[in-house]
């Protein structure tokens, strides 16, 4: 074991000014969530709770166990995207446990648009159907939706990854004995009428609850027929008559324990055994990382002091010390479970990506999960670089990250930018989950360099016509770019769309880590089995 | 020879025939003697203290007490076996048993107590009553004929008039005595008081008395030896008492004269002499509001209260008690028996008050006393982590504090019952609490419907919001020590669920962690649709502050005996002032068991056992139409019976239990279908 030791000081004036800027950073992330988790507007929270019906964080408290942990998925979706404020994109997702066992919940906000499916709340649905299907987490929907929402139709409607593939999922999951439980907890019209349908197991509250493929309103207008939505689909014809849900409820509680006792019922074999040991807290405090993590993306500092802060004992084991060193690699633990850390501590070359490959090489062999955090500008360019390859060199990196089959977590603890985002486990090579640290970007280069790019070409366009280019002009015209990007590279525009699974407090970093390890490790970790390495 | 060698050579070893506080009172008093103790116990008892206290221990049979501490075979064997010279009975099972006595005398074992004929003449009340009109003693009206027919005992009722007592004649303690308030429940009072009578004495023979409202219960307690010597120790007044039990009694009585005194002491003594008594016993009676008192019955044993007589008169009653057994005179004359002071007993019970004092029983989690001092006195039974089982009496400790006059022992009585902290099982601190602190008591306006009319005018303690708070605060605080990720939300505070359950009701309880960077730590409490502030600081871990609307109360929480000994407690248990709750935790987040359509979940016609007992009786027949309030069954436990009632008209579907059948708390005994 080799205790490693930080070597910061707490007194200078950079600890302080980062520490004030990351700080300030997570307030304003707590303060969003804070705001976001509220739900729909006052008046339709009070509708809500006016007809008995709990609201969806009270039903989610209730559901899961006594004082299970809950991992929650994508809280900023559709945060500033849509002309409408649409809260957590109107649909609650996260991780937590029912009687011992990890599961998804899938939650409609009813008082958020009428828990109506934008097109960010199909992505957040259907990437907590995927962490649920890679993870074999069992699937609790909580439905009260109105269904798709009809203004976006050609955004939620017709393409592969649209409303179509919640019930995809569904009937592919259960078909690999991932259960699917429903619980009908308010409107479930049209398409969302398959989400009971498609379940295992549904369960619907009396008079609250509804299934229909058309609703009412759809009915009077397509066959002039008349009737109330209780008789057309409420509990009592569909457990008594159509048998669309299985288990009649009396209330929201009711509901939420019959599902409870459906997980119980799973007999759902115990998690793989993975080899564990007790898990020691590290020598030095997380909140330390304010201060470590420079306020500037572009300032270098050495990324091992925020591993002494997120692994047990801050006992790391680095493997190739002394070569490609703007990558490293080595074994630790979080919370008791074995993994393998690769960080970013400056640009990638030739060596630092071969390190890479290599050490992901023993991580699957060893069945060990990897832990990616990115802090990366790219790989090295020019021509020394292209001539000796880094363009292959950085194709192993990439090789091995797209074919581990080990649980792979990935943070973005600093930038995230071009290509080094691929050899870094970004979004596109799947890991378990990915997260941000508020201080994040991501884009395909830095805004700076963006704006240099298109400057210098700008710039070769004008002179060519022969034309003057002050730099007050070329200032002028780099600024709206840099302002852009800076835009667009934020965690919450990332987060918004789902680039992500959520932004993190530093801080909670291992909590958060521990949680996810636990989850990867309900799927036995298959034998990996790596593409061509182009030598 | 000295009095002590005398008794240490009559017999150098005690069997102590009994058990809780009273054998460990004895024990007490014979270590003190230099005299050696021999403890026996049932199968219930094998951890108890009184066995823990003995020098020596000897196990006598199952728990029920007729094959244990009745069993007068065993007993004497157990004597025999240990080469013990006597036997203390104590109060209660075998101390005023003729046959006991015989057994005794006919192994050559001092009996500490009375002999047989003076038994046989006391503990037959029928038998004493007459022999008190001999020594022209007042006594009640009544009727203490052989004839038992219930119409003739319905007819002599009658005369008598309403309402009527029905006193078992071998009864005591409370035990096969009721009032008949009308001639409507006459028949169903007596049947009961009979069944007691039959469980408990052997004897189902019935006598009547009239009744005597407001009246006071003073007794006498004499001592006399087997040299012609009688004393009066003077009285007691013991008019407070519940279920016919005493428990609240105190010496001397308030507000009686020198000259009633002397007057019933003189009566007390020249009954003792009359049947040649020798020992300690009682003589109990009823004053009435114009001060005319009547013979009720005489104990021929050792009283429960026995200790206020020694807080006044500093003579240990035990210790005269094994001096007359060996042979001494009287240490004093009645001249130089002096009183002093005000002393007052409690006697802390293992019961539910709201419940109408129903017995409770089960683990002592958490015990706390006041300290002992000249001033208090406490003669324990118990001790933390013991259990009490529903075979014996509820009796869990006497609490007797001694006061130059009797205000200042009712203050005193007041704060030592403050400190009566008592968990696990239900109990009657807090209740004895409010009795002394109330103006009546201060006054000593007490008289025999004290209890009853101060239960009319006493809320029952009530479980509000804060305590179903408190309950979960104390849940998180143990959980959170052991698990970091309790609770834990993404990018907000810590937020945790605790289902609880009080009795029959079922609550969600949600924190919100709200520690800052202050000492120790607190939450934001809310249940129902109220919200409060709990707070437990670093340097009082074992306190927990709730403020709600500016208010703050403290709640005092406590280390559980099961927890000490590594088991998972079942209960979640904290104090307000001596006041425990106990709180479960609910496994299910919904009341509602069933999915049928239609139906609400509510079990109105299924009765559940009010305690842990045993079937005595089962007194209708399934599919056969009852009314309302007929008793569908007989619950016997701690020697009491608890008839269950149909709350509406019907016919039972289902009996689930037999006559024999040990049932739990809450146990379905029964479902009446309504018709």
């Amino acid at each position: 074991m080799t205790i490693l030791e930080s070597k910061i000081s707490k007194s200078s004036d950079a600890y302080k000014t980062n520490f004030r800027a990351l700080s300030d950073s997570v307030s304003d992330l707590k303060s969003q969530v804070r705001k976001i988790q509220q739900g729909g507007p006052e008046k339709s929270r009070q509708k809500h709770t006016a007809q008995g019906k709990l609201l969806v964080r009270e039903r989610i408290d209730l559901l899961l166990d006594s004082g299970s942990p809950f991992l929650e998925l994508s809280q900023l979706a559709a945060h500033g995207v849509y002309a409408d404020a649409v809260p957590a994109a109107s649909i609650v997702c996260g991780i937590g446990c029912i009687e011992g066992i990890e599961c998804m919940i899938v939650a409609n906000d009813a008082t958020v648009k009428g828990g109506t499916y934008y097109p960010l709340t199909v992505k957040k649905h259907l990437r907590a159907q995927a962490i649920a299907e890679k993870n074999l987490l069992p699937c609790v929907y909580l439905v009260d939706s109105g269904g798709a929402n009809l203004p976006y139709q050609d955004e939620v409607f017709p393409d592969k990854d649209h409303f179509g593939r919640i019930f995809y999922n569904q009937a592919n999951m259960s078909a690999k004995g991932i259960a699917q439980i429903a619980v009908v907890m308010g409107s479930c019209t049209a398409g969302g009428a398959y989400v009971p349908a498609m379940a295992d197991e549904a369960i619907i509250v009396k008079e609250q609850g509804t299934i229909f493929l058309a609703g009412p309103p759809l009915l009077k207008a397509a066959t002039g027929e008349e009737v109330s939505a209780e008789e057309l689909g409420g509990a009592e014809v569909h457990t008594r008559i159509s048998g669309v849900a299985d288990h009649y409820a009396q209330d929201d509680a009711h509901a939420l324990q019959l599902a409870r006792t459906a997980i119980k019922r799973l007999n759902r074999p115990s998690k793989p055994a993975v080899p564990r040991v007790e898990s020691i807290a590290p020598r030095y405090a997380a909140s330390e990382l304010y201060g470590i993590v420079p306020s500037e993306l572009n300032q270098q500092y050495d990324v091992r002091e925020v591993i002494v802060r997120l692994v047990d004992d801050s006992d790391f084991d680095e493997f190739k010390t002394n070569f490609g060193d703007t990558l490293v690699c080595g074994f630790a633990r979080i919370d008791g479970y074995s993994i393998g850390v690769l960080a970013n501590n400056g640009i990638l070359f030739s060596e630092s990506a071969q390190k890479g490959a290599h050490f992901i090489e023993l991580c699957c062999q060893r069945k060990t999960p990897l832990l990616f955090l990115q802090n990366i500008s790219g790989f090295m360019v020019g021509k020394k670089y292209e001539a000796e390859g880094i363009a292959k060199h950085g194709a192993k990196l990439v090789t091995a990250v797209s074919c581990a089959r080990v649980p792979k977590l990935t943070v973005i603890i600093g930038g995230s930018f071009g290509a080094g985002n691929y050899g870094m486990c970004g979004r596109a090579y799947e890991p378990n989950f990915l997260w941000m640290w508020p201080n994040a970007r991501i884009s395909v280069m830095g805004g700076a360099q963006a704006a240099n790019v298109l400057a210098t070409i700008k710039r070769t366009q004008l002179e060519q016509q022969g034309k003057q280019w002050s730099e007050a002009q070329e200032n002028e015209f780099k600024a709206p770019i840099r302002e852009k990007y800076e835009q667009q590279g934020h965690p919450y525009y990332a987060s918004a769309r789902l680039w992500d699974d959520g932004i993190i407090d530093p801080i909670d970093t291992r909590k958060v880590l521990s949680l996810a390890l636990s989850i990867s490790l309900n799927a036995p970790i298959e034998e990996t089995r790596f593409g061509v390495f182009r030598m | 020879m000295s009095d002590h060698d005398l008794v240490k050579q009559t017999f150098n070893k005690l069997l102590v025939a009994n058990r809780g506080e009273i054998a460990c009172r004895i024990i007490r008093t014979a270590r003190r003697m230099g005299v050696e103790t021999v403890a026996i116990y049932s199968e219930a008892d094998t951890d108890a203290l009184h066995v823990r206290m003995a020098d020596e221990s000897v196990f006598i049979g199952a728990s029920k007490a007729a094959e244990s501490y009745l069993n007068i075979e065993k007993i004497i064997s157990a004597a025999k076996s240990t080469n013990s010279g006597a036997i203390h009975p104590g109060y209660g099972f075998l101390s005023e048993n003729p046959e006991f006595v015989r057994q005794c005398d006919a192994n050559k074992i001092v009996f500490v107590g009375p002999s047989v004929e003076a038994i046989e003449k006391m503990g037959i009340k029928d038998t004493a009553k007459s022999i008190a009109r001999q020594c022209k003693i007042p006594v009640l009206a009544g009727y203490e004929g052989d004839n038992q027919e219930p119409d003739y005992l319905l007819q002599q009722a009658e005369q008598i008039g309403f309402p009527v007592m029905i006193k078992a004649v071998a009864g005591g303690g409370g035990k096969g005595l009721k009032i008949v308030e009308d001639k409507e429940s006459f028949f169903l009072q007596l049947e009961s008081a009979r069944r007691e009578a039959g469980a408990s004495f052997g004897n189902e023979k019935m006598m009547l008395e009239q009744y005597l409202a407001d009246s006071r219960h003073i007794e006498i307690q004499i001592f006399a030896d087997r040299h012609d010597h009688v004393v009066s120790l003077f009285e007691r007044d013991c008019s407070i008492q519940r279920r016919h039990q005493k428990i609240l009694e105190e010496a001397p009585a308030p507000d009686y004269s020198t000259q009633l005194r002397a007057e019933m002491g003189e009566a007390a003594c020249s009954l003792a002499k009359f049947i040649g008594y020798a020992g300690a016993g009682t003589v109990e009676f009823l004053v009435d509001t114009q001060g005319q008192y009547f013979f009720l019955e005489m104990n021929t044993r050792l009283q429960v209260e026995h200790a206020i007589t020694e807080a006044i008169t500093g003579i240990d009653l035990v210790e005269w008690q094994l001096l007359v057994a060996a042979g001494a005179e009287l240490p004093l004359q009645q001249e130089e028996i002096v009183m002093r002071g005000h002393a007052i007993e409690a006697r802390l019970c293992a019961e539910n008050v709201a419940a109408d004092f129903l017995p409770s029983t089960g683990t002592i989690e958490f015990l706390s006393m006041p300290e002992a001092s000249p001033e208090v006195r406490i003669d324990m039974g118990y001790d933390v982590g013991d259990s009490v089982s529903p075979y014996y009496d509820s009796l869990l400790a006497k609490l007797i504090v001694w006061g130059t006059d009797r205000e200042n022992a009712v203050n005193t009585m007041r704060n030592a019952l403050s400190l009566c902290l008592i968990a696990g099982i239900d109990n009657n601190a807090n209740y004895l609490q409010c009795l002394v602190s109330s103006d009546a008591y201060r006054q000593a306006e007490i008289d025999t419907g004290f209890v009853s009319n101060f239960v009319a005018s006493q809320q029952a303690i009530e479980v509000d919001q804060s305590h179903w708070a408190v309950a979960a605060v104390v849940h998180a605080l143990d959980k959170q020590n052991g698990d970091a990720n309790h609770g834990w939300r993404l990018n907000g505070a810590n937020r945790l669920r605790i289902g609880l359950k009080h009795k029959e009701a079922m609550q969600q309880v949600y924190l919100t962690d709200a520690t800052g960077s202050s000492n120790g730590r607190s939450w934001e409490v809310s249940v129902g649709n109220q919200t409060f502030v709990a707070e437990v600081a670093a340097a009082t871990p074992d306190r927990v502050r709730l403020i709600a609307d500016e208010k703050l109360r403290e709640f005092r929480i406590v280390s559980l005996a099961s927890k000490q000994l590594g088991k998972t407690p079942a209960a979640i248990v904290f104090f307000e002032g001596n006041i425990a709750f106990n709180f479960q935790l609910a496994d299910r987040v919904s009341d509602c068991k069933s999915t049928r359509i239609g139906v609400t979940g509510a079990s109105g016609s299924h009765y559940q056992a009010p305690m842990n007992g045993t079937i005595s009786a089962i007194l209708v027949a399934p599919a056969v139409e009852v009314e309302a309030n007929t008793v569908l069954m007989v619950v016997e436990a701690m020697k009491m019976e608890f008839p269950i009632l149909s709350q509406h008209k019907g016919t039972v579907s289902e009996f689930y239990f037999t006559v024999g059948d040990s049932v739990e708390q809450g146990q379905t005994l029964l479902e009446l279908k309504e018709c």
